[in-house]
């Protein structure tokens, strides 16, 4: 019992994949089982009826045996009394009696083979007849043995002839017969063996068929067993969990599974059974909650001060606060669920309490359910106690309608009280915008003066300027002549040693008031500079400068100061190959030349160190370290205040040495570049100056390199082009132009032909030589005389900045064209590589007279001429008619460009 | 030949200082010194002179020296006139206006004698 519980406690615990894989084993060992008894049976049959056949085939090859040694025994028997006349007894019985006794013999053995093979024989059936047939055989076969010995002794005795012999002759005839029979016996005997060998084989292979059969009932009986088992575990649970889901969806929160397996099924169930448990509590929460939100909501809208009311769509009343009662009761009318919005109107205007409602009673109903309907704006009621109400009306997204009725009683008091202060607060307003708009003006008028003293400020600075520079020319100048005209003249004149003294201290003296002539001069300059940078008046240049070589030149200019003080040394710390800034070359030279003579002035002995590289931040720093008496912390950022010097010691000996405003200067410059300029000292030993410029960013704006030996025309190209967001390189000569192409690749060359050292041709000719160089568009800027033939396209002097635009434009593909432009020459002056990127209104092909015609007319604008046509127009006229532009076209360019695509306007 | 040198200046002493300055180079070199207290009377010496060297102020009475300079360079038969010219202004932009006239040099005040003299002695090859 205990066994089976136990099968049936694992197969409970077993999972389903499990149970199924049982349940598949079982099967297979079941078909394996009934496959292994057929093949069992089978075996054993065969092996019987192999054994059978043997067994009776062997049985009747003996019979035979014994029956033909018989005969011939029986043979020498006849031969030996047949011969016993011929040959006598003796030799009869030589010859006869031996073959008699071995036939005899043999036929014996035989018999003997016989018995053992039956006694050894499974064949049951018959035995013991057959094995009592064998021993009357074999006594039978002695008899007859016997009797022809005594036989054949008789006939030795008495002769063939006595009766004794005939006597004993036919009792051997009857022995003879009788084994005969008993030998055909045992055949038909072995015969029957066989018969019942094949008997035992049908019933053995019954026995087999009815053992396959039941193997068959039984593992029929065991799969059905297995199948109903795996329906209990399997199908019923599969069918109840969908029973019991499908209840839970449906809402049926009581649905539970009954599974109680431990398989996934149980644990499903079990998973499902507490889903349901907690959706019961959640339910029952919920609406726990729902009733408690409710009750709130109840309470809230009954403790409102305003009275509120809910009509469904039909315009019934759902429900009314307790405000929204006591205002129907003023009016005597209980206000219950379900009443229609009209009674409820037509009853208060019936009671005598709605002043509005007095006497047109119906009006009122019809204005106030329109109101209702289309919960316009809030309707004031006065009541016939004092009191003021206004009805709100809105709808909600369910068509329902929400009535709010507010007492605004105190509101209109106020609103009343409010009325009247108004008017009194509007005249004070008016009052104070006058006087307001008074100040305006006067604040407007102070900034006009304000402005004009700025103006005044600037025109007095540069007047001052100038009538300071006046004479302190004539002070430097005469002091100067006086000196030279002392030293030369009167000193050799001068006798005696008090003379000559005093004439080298007048010397001196003459020379203190050049330097402090100079040092005026200086002061003059830093002040109209710093006016000039804070009043905005200031033209920054904007270009890119080498770091490197803005210090090279800074250290070369302040040498000077340092080769004069020889107790201070300047040392390079630190020089790396830092990347370009944005600045004006011309400033920044003057802020390094000022921290340079700074940390010179401020040194006593010792050195200043500078170094240049590019910091963490990515900016290049230039730092001028001293080694001087150095600026406590709380003067570090003073010192770049205006004429703030830090006071060093004794104020009567240590005169400031400076103007005070070089530091103020810079900074000014420094930041207006971007940069940052700072103080840095460590206590009192030394002072570090540092300057951190933005590196110029590559900015992607296509580059054009100026090349022209006039520092003028350069800049005044350069400020064009920049205007018009190309970025500018310049160079002074050939071979600085080459070089600056070779660092960077321009976009485009303007080109002067007259040029020191290497001429704008000789340039040109490098540029197209070089493979690298070779595509770059060149404009040539050249005066009307001059031989110009090369390049991409000729400007004439004078340049005008948007024809030069254009030109650079339209050599770039860049494309727009800010003035109008005539083409000399129509389709042929088109197919030129300058006007294959020129479209618009603005280009218009023309001939010779019809450009003379133009111009006549006041043409302003660009004059493109193909240098073969040249010749058909005046162009010293064109040139020197105020806004226009001449532009030659080479004729080199003529043939290459394939298509037009100038449109005729 | 003998060379010809005009200042024209309104202030006196700077008159007198570029007088004295130069008279060296008449005590060695035979150079005649000119003078003219305005524009207009410059313009005239100018025109009826034909000095090598002119030292011209630009703010005159009457008309200053871009004016002056303006009207001798576009004048062809004066173009051998180099001037170099003299201002308290100091800026960029005034310096190229200058230049863009066509003068040969553009001092600012306070100036150096010594300087003066050289500038002269290099212009008129001396």
């Amino acid at each position: 019992m205990s066994l089976i519980e136990h099968v049936f406690t694992t197969w409970r615990s077993m999972g389903v994949v499990r149970k199924f894989a049982a349940a598949l084993g079982s099967m297979l060992a079941l078909i394996l089982f009934v496959a292994a008894m057929g093949f069992v049976a089978l075996s054993v049959l065969e092996q019987k009826a192999g054994d059978i056949v043997a067994h009776s085939m062997r049985m009747q090859r003996l019979a035979l045996e014994v029956d033909s040694r018989l005969q011939l025994a029986r043979q020498a028997e006849r031969d030996f009394i047949l011969r016993l006349g011929d040959l006598g007894v003796e030799a009869a019985r030589s010859a006869y009696a031996a073959e008699f006794t071995e036939r005899i013999g043999d036929a014996r053995r035989n018999v003997v083979w016989l018995q053992e093979m039956e006694r050894f024989s499974g064949v049951r059936q018959g035995r013991s007849a057959s094995t009592a047939r064998l021993a009357e055989l074999h006594d039978g076969l002695d008899r007859y043995s016997t009797h022809f010995r005594v036989l054949a002794d008789t006939v030795s005795l008495t002769g063939a002839g006595s009766p004794e012999v005939r006597r004993m002759t036919g009792e051997m005839d009857a022995d003879y017969l009788h084994l005969s029979s008993q030998v055909h016996q045992l055949a038909i005997s072995a015969a029957d063996t066989a018969q019942s060998a094949h008997e035992a084989i049908g019933r053995y292979s019954r026995m087999v068929k009815h053992g396959l059969v039941g193997s068959v009932l039984l593992a029929l009986l065991l799969a059905g067993s297995i199948i109903h088992v795996l329906n209990r575990t399997v199908a019923r649970n599969v069918v109840r969990l969908s029973d019991a889901a499908t209840e839970l969806s449906l809402g049926n929160l009581e649905a539970r599974v009954p599974v109680r397996s431990h398989d996934e099924f149980g644990q499903l169930g079990q998973s499902l059974n507490v889903m349901a448990e907690r959706m019961t509590a959640l339910v029952g929460e919920l609406e726990g909650a729902a009733a408690v939100a409710s009750d709130r909501l109840m309470e809230a809208i009954d403790s409102i001060s305003e009275g509120f009311a809910l009509y469904d769509h039909r315009g019934r009343l759902v429900l009314a606060n307790r405000q929204m009662r006591d205002v129907a009761d003023r009016a005597s009318v209980s206000l219950r669920e379900g009443m229609r919005i009209e009674q409820v109107l037509r009853l208060l205007a019936e009671s005598g309490q709605f002043i509005n409602a007095m006497g047109r009673e119906e009006e009122w109903v019809t204005a106030h359910l329109s109101h209702f309907r289309t919960a316009g704006p809030p309707l004031e009621e006065p009541m016939g106690d004092g009191a003021w109400l206004t009805v709100n009306i809105y709808h909600t997204g369910r068509g329902e309608a929400v009535v709010i009725i507010s007492d605004v009683t105190e509101h209109k008091r106020h609103d009343m009280d409010m009325a009247s202060m108004a008017s009194d607060l509007e005249d004070l307003v008016r009052q104070r915008t006058k006087v307001l708009v008074e100040k305006a003006m006067e604040l407007r008028q102070a900034n006009r003066r304000l402005m004009e003293l700025d103006k005044l400020k600037s025109s007095f600075l540069s007047s001052v300027s100038h009538e300071l520079r006046t004479p302190l020319t004539s002070l430097l100048g005469f002091s100067k002549l006086i000196k030279r005209d002392f030293s030369r003249t009167f000193m050799p004149l001068a006798g005696g040693a008090e003379q000559v003294r005093l004439g080298r201290r007048i010397e001196a003296n003459l020379d203190i008031i050049g330097s402090e002539g100079k040092r005026l001069t200086r002061l003059i300059n830093d002040v109209l500079d710093l006016s000039r940078i804070e009043s905005g008046r200031e033209k920054w240049r904007f270009m890119e400068v080498d770091p490197s070589e803005a210090v090279g030149s800074a250290m070369e200019a302040a040498s000077g100061m340092f080769s004069a003080r020889p107790e201070v040394k300047l040392v390079v710390r630190r020089f790396d190959r830092v990347p370009a800034v944005h600045f004006d070359p011309d400033r920044l030279q003057q802020v390094l030349i000022n921290l340079l003579s700074n940390a010179a002035k401020f040194t006593e002995a010792g050195e200043v160190s500078l170094d240049l590289y590019l910091d963490e931040q990515g900016r290049v720093r230039i730092c001028v370290q001293d080694t001087g008496c150095g600026i406590d912390d709380d003067n570090l950022e003073h010192v770049f205040d205006k004429f703030h010097q830090v006071p060093q010691g004794d104020t009567l000996t240590h005169k400031p040495s400076g103007t005070g405003l070089g530091l103020a200067i810079s900074r000014q410059i420094v930041e207006h570049y971007g940069g940052s300029i700072w103080a840095e000292s460590d206590g009192r030993r030394g002072t570090a100056m540092h300057v951190a410029l933005p590196v110029a960013a590559p900015d992607g704006k296509r580059l054009v390199l100026v090349v022209d030996d006039d520092p003028a025309m350069r800049e005044h190209l350069s400020m064009i082009l920049k205007r018009a967001g190309y970025g500018v390189r310049t160079a002074s000569g050939g071979r600085e132009a080459l070089d600056q192409a070779a660092r960077r690749i321009p976009d485009l060359v303007t080109m002067d032909l007259l040029m020191p050292g290497m001429d704008g041709r000789e340039t040109m000719l490098r540029f197209k030589g070089d493979p690298a160089l070779t595509r770059i568009p060149i404009i040539v800027i050249s005066a009307l005389g001059d031989n110009a033939d090369l390049g991409d396209a000729v400007l004439l002097k004078p340049i005008d900045g948007d024809a030069f635009v254009d030109a650079v434009r339209a050599l770039l593909g860049d494309g727009g064209v800010c003035r109008p432009m005539l083409v000399l020459g129509g389709p042929a002056g088109a197919r030129t590589g300058i006007l294959a990127c020129l479209e618009g209104d603005g280009v218009t092909l023309c001939s010779a007279s019809d450009l003379q015609d133009l111009l006549d007319r006041g043409f302003a604008g660009t004059v493109l001429v193909p240098r073969s046509q040249a010749g058909e127009v005046d162009l010293t006229h064109i040139c020197s008619l105020p806004g226009v532009q001449v532009l030659l076209l080479p004729d080199a360019l003529a043939a290459d460009s394939p298509a037009p695509s100038v449109r005729p306007s | 030949m003998q060379k010809k040198i005009l200042i024209v200046d309104d202030e006196v002493h700077i008159k007198m200082l570029l007088e004295q300055t130069l008279e060296e180079l008449e005590d060695e070199f035979g150079v005649e010194l000119l003078t003219a207290s305005d524009g207009e009377e410059g313009l005239e010496l100018i025109q009826n002179e034909r000095p090598d060297l002119v030292f011209l102020d630009i703010m005159m009475p009457k008309m200053n020296g871009y004016e002056v300079c303006r009207i001798v360079m576009e004048d062809e038969s004066l173009k051998d006139v180099k001037i170099i010219l003299l201002t308290a202004k100091g800026q960029e932009v005034d310096r190229k206006q200058g230049l863009e006239l066509g003068a040969k040099m553009y001092m600012t005040k306070p100036f150096d004698p010594d300087e003066i003299l050289k500038v002269s002695k290099d212009l008129l090859d001396l």
